[in-house]
């Protein structure tokens, strides 16, 4: 008697174990990639978020004068005078004072005070229109009459709002006056703390040093910003 | 079947790979371009502080609100520096600096750097008299005159005198000043022929600091050894030194041609001597700062400021024509007179003081590249 072709039990069974083997290898595979690519997007966002706070920082702070500009640091949070223009005196109408500036933002007097310099006098703005025409000016420049409580005197001016940043709830956040809190990065901070080292009276830029700490599991955590002096300027120093 | 999982294991690994190698690029490129910024902004800082290395002009000719262009070095070749003069003594460097990529793109990024230059003006206040001391000794044959302050010394041209000297004189102290300022009128000691000549001839005031604690204009004590043009020690010799027609700039025993037309007729140095000096004879100009004692013999003569901590004597028909400020002072048979022409002279054209110098507080400035 021939036998008839095909499978016995035994070889199926055989087969479909291998088969669930060989499933099982693969999803594991599978997943323990999917798990990789995970961790290494969210590395990958919270080296953004350490950049982008590297950056703002050092965009705000780089030519702050530290003893007066930076008011108040916590460990999770930086208070700031965040300069928005810069301006110089070029004439006078009345008791308003002509202003060339150049800016990332129209002064704003329901946001800005005005920091002289010379200073350290600062004063609230209490109008600001466009006036062109009314100083020679750049290119680049637009002229504004300044209401404020007094004519500034011939010099340079900085507009600046009062800000403070934040390294909580998983981000950096940046929040204006008594406003919200808005994130700047993801949420993907496990904690964070800002750290000064600068010497007060030191007139050197400000160097920020971001630092990150990733967890045992090789995922984001711990940002530290730290504040120094910068590397000593050419020695000037005693001058008037 | 078999070949079917493993192409679709070998798809699906791939895609990852593909994805983790997406995200280690784009992370790369992330950090060469915080790199490239922070080399950029660098960079822009060095060419602000070229500038302000190179500074060299001590009275800017630019009025106050003027704007002028600035010799930025090499540092940055792709760098501007434009400086506004805010003040007499205040100038913002406004530095634009520019990079383009082989792409064709360009970055503009700016910032401010604030100056501070010194102005005769101020230097003027720290001499209020011919001779200022703690106290002062006056042997036969001394003068102290302090008349006609404002004339041109004896052999020097007129022409050689700005009027802005006097104008400051006159704006200052109305044009007349004593011939001694001293804490208090017993400090001063006469024998027989002595003179004191000046409008008073000796003017108290108490509260006169000693020279350690007085500044040099705006310019503080402890920072003169470092911006000095000249250190001397022991004794010298001055007189103007050429070489080659050109004045040896530099050589501790050149101290200028006062009243002179040669190379040297406008070289002032500030000249410090750490540790007590001897000028025996000779000639010299410039603004003359000793830590110790410093003593004028054998008829030598001075013409600017004179500024020491500790003793000055003036013997052997020796001159200072400028003004005097010491500890104590001790003249006898020579000549302190108080002319504001080679004060103002040196305060002009001491190298030391042409150059810009930080101010107090601020002085770097965020700036922009466009109008708010």
């Amino acid at each position: 008697m021939r036998s008839r072709p095909g499978v016995s039990l035994v070889e199926s069974l055989m087969a479909l174990v291998i088969t669930g083997l060989l499933l099982g290898v693969v999803a594991g595979t599978l997943e323990h990639q999917n798990g990789l690519v995970r961790v290494q997007a969210q590395r990958a966002a919270f080296a953004d978020a350490v950049r982008m706070t590297d950056v703002v920082l050092q965009g705000e702070l780089r030519w702050a004068d530290p003893a007066q500009d930076v008011q108040a640091v916590e460990p999770e949070s930086l208070q700031v005078r965040a300069v928005r223009a810069l301006g110089v005196v070029c004439g006078w109408q009345g008791t308003a004072t002509l202003v060339r500036m150049r800016g990332i933002r129209r002064p704003d007097p329901d946001k800005d005070s005005v920091l002289l310099v010379p200073g350290p006098a600062v004063l609230p703005l209490r109008g600001a229109t466009e006036a062109p025409g009314a100083c020679k000016h750049a290119p680049d420049e637009a002229v504004y009459r300044l209401a404020l409580d007094e004519p500034a005197p011939r010099g340079a001016l900085l507009v600046f709002e009062r800000g403070s940043y934040h390294l909580a709830a998983h981000a950096f956040r940046y929040r204006r006056g008594q406003a919200g809190r808005q994130p700047l990065t993801e949420e993907v901070l496990a904690r964070g703390r800002f750290t000064p080292a600068f010497e007060a009276g030191a007139r050197e830029a400000l160097a920020t040093h971001t630092e990150s700490r990733v967890n045992a599991a090789g995922l984001p955590g711990e940002l530290r910003v730290v504040f120094a002096n910068a590397v000593a300027t050419p020695d000037t120093a005693g001058g008037p | 079947m078999a070949l079917l999982i493993t192409v679709m294991l070998l798809l699906a690994l791939s895609s990852l790979a593909a994805g983790m190698l997406w995200i280690a690029a784009a992370q790369n490129a992330a950090a060469s371009i915080t790199a490239r910024h922070a080399r950029f902004r660098l960079d822009m800082e060095a060419a602000a502080l070229d500038a302000f290395a190179r500074w060299q002009t001590p009275r800017p000719r630019h009025p106050v609100g003027e704007t002028w262009a600035v010799d930025a070095g090499t540092t940055a070749e792709s760098a501007t520096v434009l400086a506004d003069r805010l003040t007499p003594t205040l100038t913002l460097l406004r530095v634009t600096h520019i990079r383009r990529t082989p792409e064709g793109l360009a970055a503009v990024m700016r910032v401010g750097l604030l100056v501070r230059t010194v102005q005769p003006e101020e230097l003027l206040e720290s001499f209020p008299a011919a001779l200022t001391a703690g106290a002062a000794n006056l042997g036969d044959g001394a003068l102290i005159d302090a008349t006609d302050p404002a004339l041109a010394p004896d052999g020097w041209y007129t022409v050689d005198c700005p009027d802005a000297g006097a104008a400051a004189l006159d704006s200052l102290y109305g044009g007349q000043l004593p011939g001694a300022a001293v804490p208090d009128s017993a400090s001063v000691r006469r024998d027989g022929s002595s003179r004191i000549r000046g409008w008073p001839p000796v003017l108290a005031r108490p509260g006169l600091v000693p020279p350690e604690q007085a500044r040099l204009g705006p310019i503080p004590w402890a920072a003169i050894p470092d911006i000095a043009d000249l250190t001397v020690r022991g004794t010298v010799h001055p007189a103007a030194r050429e070489v080659e027609g050109r004045c040896a700039v530099g050589r501790p025993d050149n101290w200028g041609a006062p009243g002179g037309v040669g190379p040297c007729s406008r070289y002032a140095p500030v000249i410090y001597a750490p540790s007590g000096l001897v000028v025996s004879g000779g000639a010299g100009q410039g603004i003359l700062v000793v830590r110790g004692d410093v003593k004028f013999e054998n008829g030598a003569r001075f013409y600017g400021p004179v500024f020491a901590s500790g003793e000055l004597l003036v013997n052997d028909s020796a001159r200072i024509v400028g003004a005097a400020r010491a500890g104590t002072a001790t003249i006898r048979n020579a000549t302190i007179q108080y002319r504001v022409c080679p004060l103002w002279r040196a305060w002009s054209d001491a190298p030391a003081l042409r150059r810009a110098f930080r101010p107090q507080g601020r002085w770097w400035l965020p700036d922009y590249v466009r109008a708010p």
